[in-house]
């Protein structure tokens, strides 16, 4: 039998010393893996950065919140949209889709700008090849002068947004000539749709009596007191600098929409993809609704219409409209608005100014689906469209003489150098 | 469900929880109810089909093991039962359409109407998995018949065809292998777990982030395979070849990643099948399970290599039509596999020459197959024999296969610009270099870090909470690469 004999007082000493260095070893370990992992974390975050902006991946989100038009592109930002294409580009430090400019014209420079949404702005193809670029070299070969063009689409514009964005940016451009897009259907963007998206903050031009506008910007306070709004607010310097944000978020997006759809589906079993069928949201769903709505909302487009054109005028520049097409995102056919289309005319001849219709020339080529050419997948311009686009534009400006003789030209132009 | 949805993110992580909490007796339960909902979340009714053939397969494994005298007499009928089943699910309309299409040309001959004999399609929708599981009962089976002992436990049997990670795409597996696992109690192995955490990340990013930024390309090649120039008529051919890889592959590692958080160990399917230097070495290294099936319940039952050089052929040639076959049921598949089949028996025949001959030709070819060129040769002769079976493969009719195949070798333009923006839109570069960067870390950060002064080496090598951050930017970077659309896995279609 053994028997086991106390340990002397040294030999308990060391123990406790052994004990007590082991703890030590073990907090040690713990605060060296805390340290390097925090120390990965902040490598892994630049190498990631670094490695999206490389790979032009997590750059797709464009637009700040704005306390007045609701929403604005973001200046200076490099933007990458791969879901319709592809376009890669800058924006300038004004928040264009466009090379950087400088707030003075140039001398002997015609200075032309363009107004309208995602159309406009053309974010699904390369800079180059968008309309409102393709036009300045057609009117720069055709007039033997220099043409700027200076494009101020922005993603889900209404025409009140357009005139606020002519009155706080593009006014001090100067330019010769505004042309306002008006794309068919345009009207559906009038009035703010309560969500939680930021491109669906609007304020609203209402008309008076005397045909003055109100500006009413309930929608985009609201916006900015919700959580929404304020999500936006308080991210807006990760949203614009941090490709990993918007990959999260993104991911965020994901889940909840999954989670969302497996809680709403009723068998256990579902699984499956969702319904490829099943038709797309659209705003406005049948012609005789559009027309209904046109015919009651046109007062307020009107107006609207009217005073940016007003104020074009007063600032020395000749204004127009361009109608362009639409495409229902389910069948891919060209959205009929007519009633539009007749009281856009009848306003436009109002107040004098010319409209090109390119959606009446659009349909004349016939009523079919687009398979792809004309249009992308979400009904945006392709390369193809845009080219016919300023092909047209082009003539239509040259023939109806839209831009200022050579003489009252270089007048402008000495008038800025003073 | 996909590997790759956000469904099977949240199924996988529940199901791998309750797994680990259970005790050993309530797991393998488990799984084969969670192998069942995952079959089942696709079309509910073919989980019938699943269920019912395990039951008749476990059956017959238990008279074959029984009734000895009689075994050969089961064997057949269960032999008969597993392919007719295919071919009902598989076959049924490629065979009604090729018999209409045979009707359609002798018709003006006989002059009957067409009308007449045509036979109407039956539209059978193929159950998920069908092809792999009928060969996992096939093996099953066959292998009862030769002596091994059969699975009594019918929730073990069950699981063996059920389970989830290889269910749908294989691997297909050796039930001496799997029963073994599932009877050992299982304990929770950090390491195992970390590994099949990796391996399931992986398959991510060879799928999400490589496959299916690939598949617009080749989608877009082949749908214009008449306008391809010569550049794009390779691009295609060269997207669809790393495809069909970084797809299969990545989708048996996302299963075996999954299988190994669960403490399975299934067998691997791929090994760096590009680099192969023959057609024999690369049949060695792509679908290895089905490669093995193949020889061990087809070419060695037909005779296998131990008969005459012409029957031997022959047995090859057999073999791999039926393989091809096997992979869908239409004739492009057949010729992919007699062109494989083809290439066997050159390779075969190439060999037994450069063996048996002892002329100053084969001196020099003996000699150049043990340089580096020779080797970097063979590899590059391989490769390109083995992407022109691609385009059979990958071609929906033998017209577009040929459009592409002359656009590769008797080129009209270099570019037609087919594939320039959908080139443009998919950031594939920057994914098959991040994969490379993370292949280089994963085959040498370990001999790199070794080399490292103490403290270089102590920061280098990862502790836990540096390995979870290193795992969440993987799988923020797979899912950044993404692109908009997902792709089905290929092989889900056979």
């Amino acid at each position: 039998m053994a028997i086991e004999t106390p340990p002397k007082q040294s030999d308990r000493a060391r123990d406790l010393a052994q004990a007590s260095d082991g703890i030590k070893a073990k907090s040690v370990g713990k605060s060296f893996a805390l340290m390097q992992g925090l120390l990965y974390l902040g490598l892994s975050i630049v190498l990631l950065e670094a490695f999206f902006y490389f790979a032009q991946v997590g750059d797709s989100e464009h637009c700040m919140p704005d306390r007045k038009v609701g929403y604005k592109p973001f200046a200076g930002k490099r933007i990458t949209q791969r879901q319709e294409g592809f376009g890669s580009y800058k924006l300038n430090s004004f928040g264009m889709q466009n090379d950087e400019i400088t707030i003075a014209k140039p001398a002997g420079t015609y200075r032309i700008a363009v107004f309208g949404d995602s159309c406009v702005e053309s974010i699904q193809v390369a800079r180059e090849k968008n309309y409102v670029s393709q036009l300045a070299d057609r009117l720069s070969r055709a007039l033997g002068k220099p043409v700027q063009t200076l494009n101020f689409g922005v993603s889900n514009y209404s025409v009140a947004q357009d005139y606020l964005r002519y009155q706080t940016l593009a006014k001090q451009f100067k330019p010769d000539l505004v042309i306002q897009v008006y794309r068919v259907d345009e009207i559906s963007k009038l009035l703010p749709t309560p969500c939680d998206s930021m491109l669906f903050v609007k304020p609203v031009f209402f008309p008076n009596p005397d045909g003055t506008l109100k500006f009413d910007d309930t929608c985009v306070a609201g916006f900015f007191r919700s959580k929404a709004g304020k999500y936006m607010l308080q991210y807006n310097w990760l949203r614009q600098n941090s490709r990993i944000w918007e990959i999260l978020v993104g991911l965020r997006h994901s889940f909840t929409t999954e989670f969302d759809r497996l809680k709403a589906s009723k068998s256990i079993f579902n699984f499956a993809e969702p319904n490829p069928s099943a038709p797309p949201l659209q705003a406005i769903s049948s012609d005789q609704t559009r027309t209904n709505y046109t015919n009651c909302y046109w007062y307020m487009m009107d107006a609207q219409l009217k005073a940016f054109a007003r104020e074009c005028k007063a600032d020395g520049a000749r204004f127009m409209f361009l109608r362009t097409p639409t495409v229902s995102l389910g069948d891919h056919k060209l959205v009929k608005n007519y009633a539009e289309t007749a009281l856009l005319k009848t306003t436009a001849a109002s107040i004098e100014a010319p409209v090109l219709d390119l959606d009446q020339a659009l349909r004349s080529e016939g009523d079919t689906p687009d398979d792809g050419t004309k249009f992308s997948s979400k009904g945006h311009f392709t390369v193809r469209l845009h080219t016919w686009v300023a092909d047209k534009l082009g003539a239509f400006i040259k023939e109806q003489d839209l831009l200022p003789s050579k003489s009252a030209a270089i007048n402008a132009s000495r008038s800025v150098v003073k | 469900m996909l590997f790759s949805s956000l469904s099977y993110l949240l199924f996988f992580p529940a199901v791998l929880l309750a797994f680990w909490l259970l005790p050993h007796r309530f797991r393998n339960v488990l799984l084969l109810v969670s192998s069942y909902y995952f079959y089942m979340s696709w079309i509910p009714v073919y989980g019938i089909l699943l269920f019912v053939l395990t039951l008749l397969n476990y059956a017959l494994g238990a008279a074959i093991d029984r009734h000895r005298h009689h075994a050969r007499a089961w064997l057949m009928t269960g032999i008969v039962l597993n392919l007719s089943t295919l071919a009902y699910f598989k076959y049924t309309d490629f065979a009604i359409a090729s018999f209409n299409k045979a009707v359609a040309s002798v018709s003006p001959i006989l002059k009957i109407s067409e009308a007449t004999l045509s036979l109407p399609l039956q539209h059978v929708l193929l159950p998920l998995g069908i092809s792999f599981f009928v060969f996992e009962f096939i093996h099953y089976i066959v292998d009862v018949y030769k002596g091994s002992k059969p699975i009594t436990n019918y929730v073990n049997f069950s699981l063996f065809a059920a389970f989830f990670p290889s269910q749908i795409a294989g691997p297909i597996k050796r039930y001496q292998d799997f029963i073994k696992q599932m009877q050992e109690p299982r304990r929770f192995l950090s390491a195992n777990f970390e590994r099949g955490l990796l391996l399931l990340l992986q398959g991510l990013f060879k799928k999400i982030a490589l496959a299916d930024n690939l598949s617009p390309v080749v989608n877009q090649g082949f749908a214009h395979a008449a306008t391809l120039g010569g550049a794009d008529a390779w691009v295609a051919a060269l997207a669809f070849a790393a495809q069909i890889y970084c797809d299969f592959s990545g989708y048996t590692d996302m299963g075996r990643g999954s299988a190994l958080m669960l403490g399975f160990d299934l067998p691997d399917n791929f090994n760096l099948p590009y680099i192969a230097r023959s057609l024999t070495d690369f049949w060695k290294r792509w679908h290895i399970s089905l490669s093995s099936w193949l020889r061990d319940y087809l070419y060695i039952p037909l005779g296998g290599s131990k008969c005459s050089l012409v029957r031997r052929h022959a047995n090859l040639l057999i073999t791999m039509v039926l393989g091809g076959l096997w992979h869908g049921a239409s004739w492009h598949f057949v010729v992919w596999g007699a062109f494989h089949g083809t290439g066997l028996i050159l390779c075969h025949s190439y060999d037994h020459w450069l063996k048996n001959s002892s002329s100053t030709v084969t001196g020099f070819l003996r000699q150049l197959h043990s340089t580096a060129t020779g080797g970097v040769l063979s590899m590059l002769l391989t490769f390109v024999f083995v992407l022109v079976g691609w385009v059979f493969f990958r071609a929906e009719t033998m017209a577009e296969a040929l459009s592409v195949l002359y656009g590769m070798f008797a080129p009209q333009v270099v570019t037609s610009g087919v594939l320039a923006e959908v080139l443009a839109q998919h950031p594939i570069v920057p994914a098959f270099l991040a994969y490379l960067l993370y292949r280089l870390v994963c085959d040498y950060g370990a001999a790199v870090i070794k080399g490292l002064p103490a403290v270089a080496a102590q920061f280098c090598t990862p502790r836990v909470p540096a390995r979870v951050v290193v795992y969440l930017a993987f799988f923020v970077m797979t899912m950044a690469l993404a692109p908009s659309s997902a792709s089905p896995f290929i092989y889900f279609a056979f």
